[in-house]
């Protein structure tokens, strides 16, 4: 039996795998949520406004079924043993399984600040999460964000135009430092500032205070107060690896596992924003992206059936920044040379080239979807460049691409 | 059943897409060395423009999620797409492309 814990995008793309790849045997997925998987991404903008009333489901409506495959939702694995491969769940049930994905996810990292159990206070990484925070999200509330990340920019652009008054704090000297790189930043702020949102860098948050119960301001460590009626927490993710940990499998900053998504106990796998996996360019780490979680978990699909090829991972993501699509691959930031194309003053479109001796690293569009497509293709392929023909607007990327 | 011109031949080179904003839903237009296809452009995954995609051949993969579709009758090519595209009848005369709304492409597996 395949058992995968865990009904993200990463245990969705195992199972979908798993079909695809000829295994006709009994698959089961666990999942924590009471909810098939969904299109995650979605909570922090259309799910968010309101737009949608819910997020999208990843798998076809009545997919799992027509596959045969056992769907278990709002149902949490407790207990893991790998020599009798066993798992145990929180309904009492034993399930036994030959091999195993630990596609688990990851949470929201949690703040411990005095007033950080202020009703209002709030965090987003499930669709339960949203639905609170929907009241910030309409005029004449008044939003205080807690980190300048993809979520924070994401959910000020999302909250500014649905009328809420919106802070956003950063500690960093910029926003999106560490997922977009400090230029693009930089462009990210100019453009929620033009939307109304106060942005304040190398602010820390010291405290919470509250009215009744309710978060009514926060103070901050230069001692300032800012007013809010909602927080929003979100500095960063952990990968969720207790089970795993429990089971005495590898873990370090996420699931150790290797570039076919196999952990140190065999018949073990993991994927998706609980594994650290390796990275082509280089070192390993979870990369908490919706398409290398579903890479990730195609990849463990095909090695549980015993198919597994190595697949070191490059970065590959999307935002939607005030009302820009921004879409990356490989790190932005790093050494070598940033070739722009597009408008020189970090108008849209555009696209940022990270090359390093003639090769393209990473790149980075904003509203450039076709070029991005060709670009994303020079990082995968390797394909030796030059700094000059990349810079110069009468080549097309697609050119360099086919020579 | 009315074919409307879009566009001239040489305004849309081998291997590249155009967007056509003029029909009651947009269209994704396409050309697979000097064959022209119309599709859909919005993903039937993702809030996505195909032509914003990657295309290759005759495939074109959406950016979002790397879905993947045949342009020349909308098929599905690679998951997580699972919806066929719509597609259009495409014409040429002379030097114009023509595309019909209301008529499928020779072939389509979508309506």
């Amino acid at each position: 039996m395949m058992l995968i814990v865990g009904f993200g995008i990463a245990g969705a793309a195992a199972a979908r795998g798993l079909r695809e790849g000829g295994f006709g045997g009994r698959i089961v997925i666990i999942g924590g949520e009471p909810l098939a998987a969904y299109d995650r991404p979605a909570l922090s903008e259309s799910v968010l406004s309101g737009e949608a009333a819910a997020p999208q489901p990843i798998l076809p409506e009545g997919w799992a079924a027509a596959q045969g495959i056992e769907v278990r939702t709002g149902v949490r694995a407790t207990r893991l043993d790998t020599a009798r491969r066993e798992l145990r769940l929180d309904s009492g049930d034993v399930l036994h399984w030959e091999r195993l994905l630990l596609a688990t996810g990851a949470r929201a990292r949690r703040i411990s600040v005095p007033g950080c159990d202020l009703t209002n206070v709030h965090y987003l990484r499930d669709l339960a999460d949203c639905t609170p925070l929907r009241a910030a999200c309409r005029p004449g509330a008044s939003l205080l964000i807690v980190g300048g990340g993809l979520i924070g920019c994401e959910v000020a652009s999302t909250a500014t135009t649905a009328g809420a008054k919106v802070v956003l704090l950063e500690a960093a000297p910029q926003l999106l430092t560490r997922a977009l790189g400090a230029q693009v930043g930089a462009w990210c702020r100019e453009r929620l500032e033009a939307k109304g949102v106060a942005v304040r860098l190398g602010a820390r948050l010291a405290g919470l205070e509250g009215r009744g119960g309710k978060v009514c301001a926060a103070l901050l460590a230069d001692g300032s107060n800012v007013e809010a009626d909602h927080v929003l927490v979100c500095v960063g993710a952990e990968p969720d690896v207790a089970l795993a940990r429990d089971a005495g499998i590898a873990c370090d900053g996420g699931i150790v596992v290797d570039a076919r998504g196999s952990t140190n106990i065999e018949g073990v796998f993991a994927a998706g924003d609980a594994a650290r996996w390796p990275l082509r360019d280089g070192g390993s780490r979870v990369l908490e992206t919706y398409l290398n979680s579903q890479a990730q978990g195609l990849i463990a699909a095909a090695s549980m059936l015993g198919k597994g090829a190595d697949k070191a991972q490059v970065l590959r993501g999307w935002t939607e920044l005030a009302g820009h699509r921004v879409q990356i691959v490989g790190d932005i930031a790093g050494e070598g040379v940033v070739v722009q194309r597009g408008d020189q003053r970090l108008g849209t479109p555009l696209t940022l080239l990270r090359v390093v001796q003639d090769r393209v690293l990473a790149a980075l569009s904003v509203d450039a979807g076709a070029e991005f497509g060709v670009a994303a293709r020079l990082v995968e392929s390797a394909t030796p460049v030059s700094v000059q023909a990349l810079g110069d607007p009468s080549v097309r990327l697609r050119d360099l691409l086919r020579k | 059943m009315a074919f409307v011109k879009v566009c001239r031949r040489d305004e849309l080179a081998d291997g590249e897409a155009l967007k056509l904003s003029q029909f009651p839903v947009d269209i994704a237009l396409f050309n697979v060395g000097g064959e022209f296809f119309a599709t859909q452009d919005q993903c039937t995954h993702g809030q996505w423009s195909l032509s914003e995609g990657y295309f290759d051949g005759d495939v074109v993969e959406c950016a979002l999620h790397l879905g993947k579709f045949c342009v020349r009758d909308g098929a599905v090519r690679s998951a997580p797409a699972s919806v066929p595209l719509r597609t259009f009848a495409v014409r040429v005369e002379q030097d114009d492309v023509l595309v019909d709304f209301d008529a499928p492409a020779a072939g389509a597996t979508a309506a």
